[in-house]
């Protein structure tokens, strides 16, 4: 299964969005073949077939590695852009199972580049830009979402965040306004379920294991590729660390979301994300 | 028993056959203001496949309704003012997971059939304001 891309623009008239909208998806596809991992031609495949040689990146797929860089040594390695072995040894996206622990340690070993939790963002960020110069733009690509200017009545967009027990409900709206942008990271995103046990995709850098404690992180930022890789990070880091180290990134806020014993939601939010706030749900 | 659910991911996240079939869809075009009805009216869900709207079936008019889409079929269930997909013939099975939708901006999208579903209507007096988007 893939993924949804949704893209919202307000413009003076019909033949203008879809001219814009057009733009703005052939901006997402264009960054997906910078990064993806899946095509061998890919900035980041060649990176991956020859770490040594002289592969030129483009100054976009820099970017995007400046980004992961800098998210990475800010959070104590919590979020690692090297992860692609340890990933594929655990079959992540087509066949999940649990690896033998020698194909995990060897593959913990190896620098494999895979910015699939920073490359989405990047896109959602440039397709906002596209269709920000058209008018007031929200793009949504699985999940992760940027906005720029408001909606047709003025006000910013309202967003909702899914409940992480429950696909079909939202556990809070938040109002974001012009430039911002939210990322979210769950368990529930991806992940085999294995003699009763859940194996999620997002992995401890340290020891390949998937990360217990939390269900879900919601950053929000000033673009998509940060809020992205800081949702990863901070899901990694855990409620309390997790909480701490968006706290110290200025730009940041979030919301770590865990379930406790009976079921209900433990909300650890960051001292400025209240006002984004409009409403929540038991 | 393996169970796998895939509900996101553009980069790195999609099967090859999921790639073939162009990947993502287009959901929403054109100005937000288009779709929206008369107050009171109820809620309804357009069905679009390859782009292309195929049905639109009001939510407060109970049925099952097959869609051919390229995979097979996907059957839509409307009751109780909402609708979800009972069944389909694509691989992953997330558009079943993603539940039952009633509020106007609700999304249901099975990518491998290029199919999406979109509620569209005003909300009724009383109701929530409906999210402009879904963050997951």
């Amino acid at each position: 299964m893939g993924t949804v891309a949704e893209l919202k623009v307000v413009a003076t008239d019909e033949k203008t969005a879809d001219a814009a909208l057009s733009d703005a998806y052939d901006e997402l596809a264009r960054v997906e073949l910078l990064a993806t991992t899946h095509n061998e031609l890919s900035d980041v495949s060649r990176l991956n077939a020859d770490p040594d040689g002289n592969v030129v990146l483009s100054p976009e797929t820099r970017n995007i590695f400046r980004v992961a860089f800098r998210v990475q040594a800010e959070s104590d390695s919590a979020f690692c852009p090297t992860l692609g072995a340890v990933l594929r040894a655990w079959g992540f996206p087509d066949e999940p199972h649990v690896p033998d622990p020698a194909v995990l340690r060897a593959a913990l070993k190896k620098e494999e580049y895979d910015l699939g939790g920073v490359a989405k963002g990047f896109g959602v960020d440039r397709a906002a830009d596209v269709l920000g110069q058209v008018g007031g733009c929200l793009v949504n690509v699985g999940g992760d979402l940027a906005v720029r200017g408001t909606r047709p009545d003025g006000k910013p967009w309202l967003i909702g965040v899914q409940d992480p027990r429950d696909p079909s409900r939202l556990f809070i709206t938040l109002r974001i306004p012009d430039g911002r942008a939210v990322a979210t990271s769950g368990d529930y995103q991806r992940f085999a379920e294995i003699d009763g046990v859940r194996y999620h995709h997002i992995l401890d850098p340290k020891t390949g294991q998937p990360v217990r404690g939390l269900r879900s992180v919601t950053v929000i930022a000033p673009n998509c590729a940060l809020a992205d890789a800081w949702a990863t990070a901070a899901f990694v880091l855990g409620p309390e660390k997790g909480r701490e180290a968006l706290e110290r990134q200025s730009t940041l806020e979030g919301v770590l979301v865990a379930e406790a014993e009976d079921g209900s939601l433990v909300l650890h939010e960051t001292s400025g994300f209240g006002p984004f706030v409009e409403e929540r749900f038991p | 028993m393996t169970r796998l659910f895939t509900p996101r991911g553009l980069w790195n996240e999609m099967t090859g056959a999921d790639r073939a079939a162009s990947g993502v869809i287009l959901a929403v075009a054109g100005v937000l203001t288009l779709g929206l009805r008369a107050p009171g009216e109820p809620a309804r869900a357009v069905v679009r496949v390859g782009g292309d709207v195929v049905a639109e079936l009001p939510l407060d008019r109970p049925g099952t309704f097959p869609v051919p889409v390229r995979s097979g079929t996907v059957v839509l269930v409307v009751e109780d003012g909402a609708v979800r997909v009972s069944e389909s013939s694509c691989s992953g099975k997330v558009c079943i997971a993603m539940g039952a939708k009633d509020r106007p901006g609700d999304l249901i999208a099975c990518v491998p059939n290029a199919l999406a579903v979109r509620l569209e209507g005003r909300p009724r007096a009383g109701d929530r304001e409906a999210p402009d988007s879904i963050a997951r």
